[in-house]
């Protein structure tokens, strides 16, 4: 599947787009662990000290955030889009 | 400078004598309604809210808030508070840059301009000093020549020049005013009211001042706490490693495109695909960026300065391809060449127009010439970036079809027999947030006192989980009491006058704290509360005695009726209708009009 990092995230990854395999069982954090073990620069922007998500990096799934969904016990699938931003906003 | 002698030196300059006059505002209006934005709707509430925006009657205000100028971050701020010629509200639009900091410097807390010059003038303050000078010679200019010629005639140091353009000039109703070559008054048609008033420019000479404040170091540490929340990493406004400061604004736009709230060919669409990635604030910074320059006391910088290397516009150095434009003239014009959206945003920059409004009468006339309602010839065909920048000139000096487009994309579209396909409320065109995808956006559109805009509310802070209120985006449920609290907020920040962009580090405690620091009162968050929302009660009861009032605070039907194209949102619409009950509740009106008991109860009447 094909995980995007996108502003502050992506100098941390080095690029934009990143492919990764998953079992067919996978969630959100299996994902994040994942990339951690890959990245270990993202760990800290990842997770918070208690292993919950961090407030500081938002995970969309098909576009839809997973806090919303089931956080890190989201199911994602092979072919479905995974998009990892910082918190970002301006106007 | 005085920090605790705010309101008390308020300049009133009648343009049609040339005469001007220094008077205390009144102090309960400064302890009510704090400054700049507050402030300056209670000097237009004195005036009446029933003049005709473009006659002598309209008053023209330049409010500085009780902290601009100070060292206090994020203070490079001033108001321009008037009646709007394109809504027909009162509206407020806010700079940074210096040119408001020079302001205090020179010993003014505010300007007030009424009546109507017979001839072109500019205003020279100095000193605690104002003249009003021939501007015959440089009437018909761009802004970028004007600022030249006044640095040219008196110094460029310490110099801020804010000016008109010849779209102010030629009266067209998205008219903006602009310092520092690019820095702008953008929305509300300000611009427009000072050309009736023949006024091309206010020039400036200042040098700094430091704040004079009983308790320094208490003021200091006030300022260190709200300093060290703008830095701290975990916020977007950390200098140089924060989203915002890093990117700018356009680091909204790879998001927004992701969960289908980036109206797109004129909101037909919620998203861009690929095209969002080439006009990108990730773009920009890796291809054009060549410097971060800064407003008066800000560690964010989050205006980029770039240079377009290749193309027609190749040279092209300009500041800032923000967000809201990049979208309007971008993916709302279904255009993805990020070279010709600077060409635009810089025309707009030179001849003094809100490219907001701009991008959104563009797409008016591309949809309109899609489905054949336009006149064989004067059409306009989605993308063309030659025929954009082409009409750009053409609307600032009202010829050909520009003249129509000049007058906005809500009249445009009534023009054509077509006002459905106007993106607008109230008149004033949105911003780049689609409603279907961001829900509180929507209301905060709907019920914004000045028409359309993203900025009264920003709920997005919330559902884009920028600050710890988080809101799911596609939830309708609570964004009235949401929208409420950000209105309230903003309009008390607005007033200070602190940048809108401190929001997402501070918050109503270090706002009361800096404000009580500086002036010497009790205040306390719940207090900034309560002035937020006097002042935007205030606005409230200046439009409905407008004439605004009952049945105005809407939304077009395509975000209410039409559902979503893409991923991320695909399926929703704005369900306006419930929100808004919500909305009228938490705020005790009745269908959008402030009952008397409540204007009462805040110590408005």
């Amino acid at each position: 599947m094909e995980v995007c990092f996108y502003a502050t995230l992506e100098p941390l990854v080095g690029q934009r787009r990143v492919e990764l395999s998953l079992p067919p069982d996978a969630t959100i954090r299996d994902l994040v662990e994942k990339l951690a073990e890959g990245w270990p620069g993202l760990r800290e922007h990842l997770f918070e000290e208690n292993g919950a998500l961090s407030r500081r990096v938002n995970i969309f799934l098909g576009g839809r955030n997973v806090r919303w969904l089931r956080g890190l016990d989201t199911p994602v699938g092979e072919g479905e889009s995974v998009d990892i931003f910082p918190p970002v906003a301006g106007g | 400078m005085k920090l605790r002698d705010f309101g008390k030196s308020i300049a009133h300059v009648d343009l049609t004598s040339g005469n001007w006059q220094m008077e205390p505002a009144p102090a309960d209006w400064v302890e009510k309604y704090i400054g700049a934005r507050g402030l300056g709707v209670r000097y237009l509430l004195e005036n009446g809210p029933e003049v005709d925006p473009l006659s002598p009657e309209n008053r023209l205000c330049f409010m500085n808030g009780p902290l601009t100028g100070s060292e206090a971050s994020m203070s490079g701020r001033w108001a321009c508070v008037t009646k709007s010629p394109l809504t027909q509200t009162v509206t407020d639009s806010h700079q940074g840059g210096w040119a408001a900091a020079r302001l205090r410097w020179a010993g003014f807390d505010g300007l007030v301009f009424d009546g109507r010059s017979e001839t072109p003038v500019y205003a020279f303050i100095e000193d605690g000093e104002i003249s009003l000078r021939d501007a015959s010679e440089i009437w018909g200019q761009g802004i970028h020549a004007t600022v030249e010629f006044f640095r040219e005639r008196y110094g460029a140091k310490n110099l801020s020049v804010n000016a008109i353009g010849p779209a102010g000039e030629n009266r067209v109703l998205y008219a903006a005013q602009v310092n520092e070559d690019d820095r702008a008054f953008g929305r509300g048609g300000t611009g427009a009211v000072a050309g009736s008033k023949n006024l091309k420019a206010i020039v400036i000479r200042a040098g700094q001042k430091k704040s004079d404040v009983p308790d320094s170091q208490a003021w200091k540490e006030v300022r260190r706490q709200a300093l060290d929340t703008i830095r701290d990493e975990a916020n977007i406004t950390s200098p140089k490693k924060g989203g915002l400061s890093v990117y700018g604004t356009n680091v909204l736009m790879n998001i927004t495109n992701t969960i289908g709230a980036l109206g797109t060919r004129n909101s037909q669409l919620t998203a861009f695909g690929d095209g969002a990635e080439t006009i990108s604030g990730e773009y920009v910074e890796q291809n054009l960026l060549v410097n971060d320059p800064t407003c008066h006391a800000c560690p964010v910088a989050c205006k980029k300065e770039v240079e377009i290397k290749d193309g027609p516009w190749a040279g092209l150095r300009m500041e800032s391809v923000e967000y809201e434009p990049a979208w309007s003239l971008g993916s709302n014009c279904d255009n993805a060449n990020v070279a010709s959206i600077a060409k635009i945003i810089d025309q707009c920059n030179d001849l003094g127009m809100d490219p907001i409004e701009l991008g959104n009468a563009f797409s008016v006339w591309m949809e309109a010439t899609e489905k054949g309602w336009v006149t064989e010839g004067d059409g306009l065909v989605w993308g063309d970036e030659a025929a954009m920048v082409a009409l750009t000139e053409d609307i600032a000096v009202r010829a050909g079809v520009g003249d129509a487009l000049a007058e906005g994309p809500a009249r445009a579209a009534e023009k054509i027999g077509h006002p459905e396909i106007a993106m607008a409320v109230k008149g004033q065109a949105v911003a780049a947030y689609d409603p279907r995808g961001l829900k509180g956006m929507g209301l905060g559109y709907a019920t914004s006192n000045r028409g359309a805009c993203h900025l009264r509310a920003y709920v997005a802070a919330a559902e884009l989980g920028v600050v710890p209120i988080e809101s799911d985006p596609l939830a309708w449920q609570g964004k009235g009491e949401l929208v409420k609290v950000f209105q309230d907020l903003h309009a008390f920040s607005d007033s200070l006058d602190l940048c809108k962009f401190s929001a997402f580090a501070e918050g109503a405690e270090e706002y009361a704290r800096q404000y009580a620091t500086a002036m010497g009162i009790a205040f306390e968050a719940e207090d900034v509360m309560l002035a937020g929302e006097r002042i935007y009660n205030l606005e409230r009861y200046f439009n409905n005695r407008a004439g605004v009032g009952r049945g105005s605070d809407t939304l077009p039907a395509r975000f209410t009726d039409e559902p979503s194209t893409e991923a991320g949102s695909k399926g929703h619409v704005s369900e306006l209708a419930p929100m808004l009950e919500e909305y009228y509740a938490a705020r005790e009106w009745e269908e959008g009009v402030v009952p008397q008991a409540k204007l009462q109860a805040l110590g408005i009447l």
